[in-house]
This record gives C-alpha cells, sequence and structure tokens, in this order.
C-alpha cells in the first residue's frame, strides 16, 4: 500500500482516514490490536478475513459506531472523538450489514434520511435537499422505485436505496459492511461495478467489509487482510491473495490463477489443511 | 410522495382534525342526563373565556346549566382529550424508539407501577384530596416514577440503554408489580372493588385541577417528542443507522425517555389505566397517512383525543344511569376499527 507520494517529502497528506494503534476489548476479550491504517482518497478498500477475525469491529471503530480511544481514528487529520455526531455524518457515511426496516418508510423517505445531518431541528427538507436526494438516487438507479415502500421492494434494489441515502450524505467517504453478502450473483456484481464507478465519478474513497476474496479482488484497489485482531498482510490484490496468506489465515490449500478477464488473482479452493494434517 | 410535497396537505388535514376534536368536545358536553342543547352548550362555553364572554350572554341561561358544562362534563371532557393525545403521542414515539410495532406506553411496565401505587393507597385507606388532586393520584404517580426508574437502572449497560433490555425489565418489573397488587388485593378483600375499578380506568372524576396539571405536561410533552420525529425515523429504521446519520442516539434516548413517562405517569395517575389507545392510534394513522413520525406524533395526537372523548361519552351515556369505565369502553370499540382499517389495507395492497 506504500504507493509513491505524489508529494515531496515532509508534505503533510491528508488522508481522508487513518487508523493509529487502534486497539479494541469487548470486555476481557481482545478483539483489535495495533491497528494502523492510512486509507488514500478516491481508493477502494476492503478488509477480508475470516470470521471472529475482527472486520466489523475495525469498521465500527472507524464509523464511530463504537467509541474508539482518542487519537486511534482520524478523519480528514481530525481526532474522530473530537468530532460531533453531526460532523462525523458528514464526513463518513455507512451502509450497514442489515438493511431491514419494520416501518412502512417510501424509499423517497429513506434516501432523504441521509440529509438528516445537515437539517434544523424543526426544519424539514429544502429544495436542494430533495435534488440531492434525486442525484443520489438517479446514479444508484433507484429513482424509478421513490415512490414504493422499502419492504416491498428486492433485497439488490433495497441495497441499492441504502447506498443512495449514502450518497445524500455527501461525504468523502464511505463505509460499508459486507455489502453484497446477501445478493445473488448478479446482484453482487451488479452493486460492486456500481460501487466502482462511485469512486470515479464522486471521487469516493470507500473501506468495505468483504466476505468473497475473489469479488474483493476483483473490485479493490487494496485489501487489508485481517487474523485474529491484526493485520496480517496488505497492499494491492496481487500482494495479498498468495497461496501462503490463504493458507495462514483460512488453514485452505489453495491454488491463485489469474483470472483472465479482470487480470486479477483467483482464487481455487483445496480441502482443509487441518483434514489433510490429521490423516497424516 | 416525500413529505416535503405533502406538508401544505398535512397542514389542512390537521387543521380539519383540530375542528372536528373542538366540534366532538361540545357536542360530547351536550350528551348526558340534563338535556342541554349544542348552541346553549357552545354558548356556557364561550362566556367561560374573558373578552369572548361578553358576546355569548350565557348569563340568560339557567345556573344549573352552568354548573353541569362548567364543572362536571367539560373538566372531563378535558381531560379525556388530553389523555387521549398523551397515550397516543408516547405509543407512537415507543414504536418507532423501540422499533416495535406491539409498543405501547405501558411496555416499560409503567401501569403496573401506577396500580401499585393506587393500590397501596386504597389498602392504607388513603382517600381524601389534596388541592383538587386525590391522594391516590399521588400514589399512583410516585409508583409509575419509581418504577420507570428501577426500569432505566436494571436495563442501563454504563452509558448505553439498550431497548432490548429496557423492554424486557419493564416487562419483568410489571409482571412483578401486578403480581403484589393481586396479592394485595387477595388479603384486602374489602377493598376489591376499589382496585379493580382504579385498574380498568375511567375519568369520571375529573377536575379543573387535574385538567391543568395535564394540559402542560402534554402539551409541551408533545412538542417536545415532535421536535424528535425526525430522528424517531431514523431510530426506527436501526439505532446503528441513526448513528451514523449524525444522531446521538443515547442521548436522544433517554431524553424522549424521560419525557414520555412523566406523561404517561401523568395520565395513569389521573385516569387509572386505559388501554388500547396508545398502542392502536399511532397504527391507524401510520395505515392512513404512512410511517414518519412528523406526521404520525401530531396526528396521533388529535386522533388520541378525538378517540378518547367519542370513547368516554359513549361510556357515560351507553347504559344511563350508570357508567361503564372508559377502559372497557376503548378496546370494544377502537378494535374493531382498528381490524377494519388492516382489512382495508390488505384489500389496497393485494389490489
Amino acid at each position: 500500500m506504500k504507493a509513491k507520494s505524489k508529494y515531496p517529502v515532509g508534505y503533510p497528506i491528508q488522508y481522508p482516514v487513518a487508523v493509529q494503534k487502534l486497539n479494541w476489548n469487548y470486555g476481557n476479550r481482545v478483539i483489535l490490536t495495533g491497528i494502523t491504517l492510512n486509507v488514500e482518497k478516491g481508493k477502494f478498500y476492503s478488509i477480508i478475513g475470516p470470521n471472529g477475525s475482527g472486520k466489523t469491529t475495525l469498521l465500527r471503530n472507524i464509523s464511530r459506531s463504537l467509541e474508539p480511544a482518542g487519537n486511534s481514528v482520524f478523519i480528514d487529520d481530525t481526532d474522530i472523538t473530537a468530532l460531533s455526531s453531526r460532523d462525523v455524518a458528514k464526513k463518513l457515511s455507512v451502509v450497514p450489514q442489515s438493511t431491514h426496516i419494520d416501518f412502512d418508510f417510501t424509499v423517497m423517505d429513506i434516501v432523504l434520511m441521509g440529509r438528516n445531518p445537515y437539517m434544523k431541528r424543526f426544519g424539514s427538507e429544502s429544495r436542494e435537499d430533495m435534488e440531492i436526494a434525486e442525484r443520489a438516487m438517479r446514479s444508484t438507479n433507484t429513482w424509478y422505485l421513490r415512490e414504493k415502500c422499502i419492504n416491498e421492494i428486492s433485497g439488490g434494489e433495497r441495497q441499492r436505496v441504502i447506498v443512495a441515502r449514502a450518497l445524500a450524505q455527501e461525504t468523502g467517504v464511505m463505509l460499508l459492511d459486507e455489502p453484497v453478502s446477501q445478493l445473488d450473483l448478479h446482484h453482487q456484481i451488479e452493486l460492486m461495478e456500481m460501487i466502482r464507478s462511485l469512486i470515479q465519478t464522486r471521487a469516493l474513497t470507500v473501506i468495505s467489509v468483504m466476505h468473497d476474496l475473489n469479488l474483493a479482488a476483483q473490485y479493490s484497489d487494496y485489501l487489508i487482510l485481517l487474523n485474529e485482531g491484526r493485520i496480517v498482510c496488505r497492499g494491492t490484490p496481487w500482494q495479498v491473495i498468495t497461496k501462503a496468506n490463504i493458507e495462514n489465515v483460512y488453514q485452505l490449500e489453495s491454488c491463485i490463477i489469474n483470472n483472465p478477464i479482470t487480470g486479477k488473482p483467483y482464487i481455487i479452493h483445496a480441502e482443509r489443511r487441518k483434514r489433510k494434517a490429521a490423516e497424516s | 410522495m416525500a413529505f416535503p410535497h405533502k406538508k401544505k396537505i398535512y397542514g389542512t388535514l390537521f387543521a380539519a382534525a383540530l375542528l372536528v376534536l373542538v366540534f366532538l368536545m361540545i357536542l360530547s358536553s351536550t350528551m348526558g342526563a340534563a338535556n342541554i342543547s349544542f348552541l346553549e352548550s357552545l354558548r356556557i362555553m364561550v362566556s367561560g373565556v374573558p373578552l369572548l364572554g361578553r358576546f355569548a350572554k350565557g348569563e340568560t341561561l339557567p345556573d344549573t346549566y352552568h354548573t353541569i358544562i362548567q364543572t362536571v362534563r367539560l373538566p372531563r371532557i378535558f381531560l379525556s382529550a388530553l389523555i387521549g393525545a398523551g397515550l397516543s403521542v408516547v405509543g407512537s414515539t415507543f414504536q418507532g424508539m423501540f422499533r416495535n410495532p406491539m409498543a405501547d406506553p405501558y411496555i416499560l411496565g409503567i401501569s403496573s407501577g401506577a396500580s401499585a401505587g393506587a393500590a397501596v393507597a386504597i389498602v392504607l385507606g388513603a382517600g381524601g384530596m389534596v388541592g383538587g388532586l386525590g391522594i391516590i393520584a399521588f400514589f399512583a404517580f410516585a409508583g409509575a416514577l419509581l418504577t420507570t426508574l428501577t426500569v432505566y437502572h436494571i436495563a442501563r449497560m454504563g452509558n448505553r440503554l439498550p431497548t432490548l433490555g429496557l423492554i424486557l425489565a419493564g416487562v419483568a418489573v410489571g409482571f412483578f408489580l401486578s403480581s403484589f397488587v393481586s396479592i394485595l388485593m387477595f388479603f384486602n378483600r374489602d377493598q376489591l372493588e376499589r382496585i379493580v375499578m382504579w385498574t380498568m380506568g375511567s375519568v369520571s372524576t375529573a377536575t379543573w385541577s387535574q385538567v391543568g396539571i395535564l394540559f402542560p405536561v402534554v402539551m409541551i410533552g408533545s412538542v417536545i417528542l415532535f421536535a424528535f420525529a425526525r430522528d424517531l425515523n431514523a431510530m426506527s429504521t436501526g439505532e446503528e443507522t441513526a448513528k451514523s446519520l449524525g444522531i446521538e442516539v443515547e442521548k436522544v434516548k433517554k431524553l424522549l425517555l424521560s419525557v414520555s413517562s412523566l406523561i404517561i405517569a401523568c395520565c395513569v395517575s389521573t385516569s387509572g389505566v386505559i388501554g388500547f389507545v396508545g398502542l392502536i392510534v399511532p397504527h391507524s394513522i401510520r395505515l392512513v397517512l404512512g410511517s414518519d413520525q412528523r406526521v404520525v406524533i401530531p396526528f396521533s395526537a388529535v386522533a388520541g383525543a378525538i378517540f378518547m372523548v367519542a370513547c368516554d361519552t359513549l361510556a357515560r351515556n351507553l347504559i344511563p344511569p350508570s357508567e361503564i369505565p372508559v377502559g372497557a369502553v376503548t378496546s370494544l370499540f377502537g378494535a374493531p376499527f382498528f381490524i377494519y382499517l388492516l382489512y382495508r389495507n390488505k384489500k389496497k395492497v393485494t389490489g
């Protein structure tokens, strides 16, 4: 990830998100240890790793859904703990894992909620808010759904609506927590391509927790591989997706091939290493 | 259509609903044993209002009419309206805050707390009045507040207030206090009827002092809850989401919980436990006008008031000269109406 800086030496580079020696425990259980991370503007980062490796916890620390200690998470060089919830919501948007909603809001209502950090207590959405929401919906192909109730559309459509709400927040950074894990293959690809194009058109920086390593490798600029709360490896997909890393972290014997269409690494798994070990 | 487009329509609709409420309140004041006409009643009411009173010529009407309207029927009608509004506003707040459509104002055990307080007062024989307010009401109020505080402290985890914990603690404390009331009733059978009648809920002993306390609490409380309607919208789609939209979820939750509890404690201690209103009125509004709390809260307030005034009018006129407790009437007439709404909605969805 140490891409050559285009700035002269000593120039203070402003990272949209920077994490410094972040630790996190749930009670006595240590979840994250010494996470340090600088995130470059306009890139797509995927956090990968096995279940329980701390992926979501890391994302929640960055979004301040959990409260990190001071001086460990920075947004635009400002300590996140020094910012108000509103200010954070103007800089970071979040697409959460579960998007189920119990009440009958229309799609338009949901997207307009993204304007919340900009609105006054008794104020209602201005014309500008409506226009921003419309733009967000057009660029996620959800404008035709605007009158529909959020519970009567498909899972793929709902996920796009939630991304539209995040866009309506007009933040520089978008965080996603396993955005495609509940979608079928077609909608997975559709959503990933949409996110890529948003990065291009809106100069968005994206950090996403991903379960599917092949999808992550195909669409991300950089991967961050976590295991047991530590960063094991980070870098371009080719640097991270290696036979040794997969074996080390996932206990899987695998074969990495060059995806002939994308030119990205593609994992073909063999059997679990443990079973082999037990036999010998 | 989104909220900003509909603002005008909502405004007109809200004004219309308020008119219906005023009309119903006047109509209700004409009903009862003494035969007083709509216009006569209106004149008596207006004559009580400063400035306007000069034009009403209320003094030409018999004094008994004045007494009946001003000290018997009106406080009762106002109290019903306030209690209906208070219960409904808190019901819609709790449903959004707990993301649970089955939440009602009593979900945190506050009704059991008030009942326990009232039962203790009844058993102790504390029946008098202080400044127009019953001593039983003071006990009920204390019981309601103590219960809320207990539930709050059981559920609290450090700085956070998990909603599931709140609901579970509320249910547990509620059941505990219900058993306590049952045991009190069992050992004090001579007071059984009074305790049961109190729990059934009634506004038959309404006084202007009660109205005077409830009015500011319900009005100011509702405005505060309304001010947080957009936050509630976001919270009803998930607390994590609300947080990412810039809402201080824990702070908002604590504030809304305190305001709501105060409203409910005041309502329940003056009228006893009136069920169904706080659960069903917000849902009826949602079925008709959608889920946006900026609409649901104000319309629930007016609809709740209309519903309670209508129910209490029925309660005191259905089988004269005796009265049915209004708490029993609310479900009797509200449930079929709600089933009709559900049915209508089903038809709308399935075509």
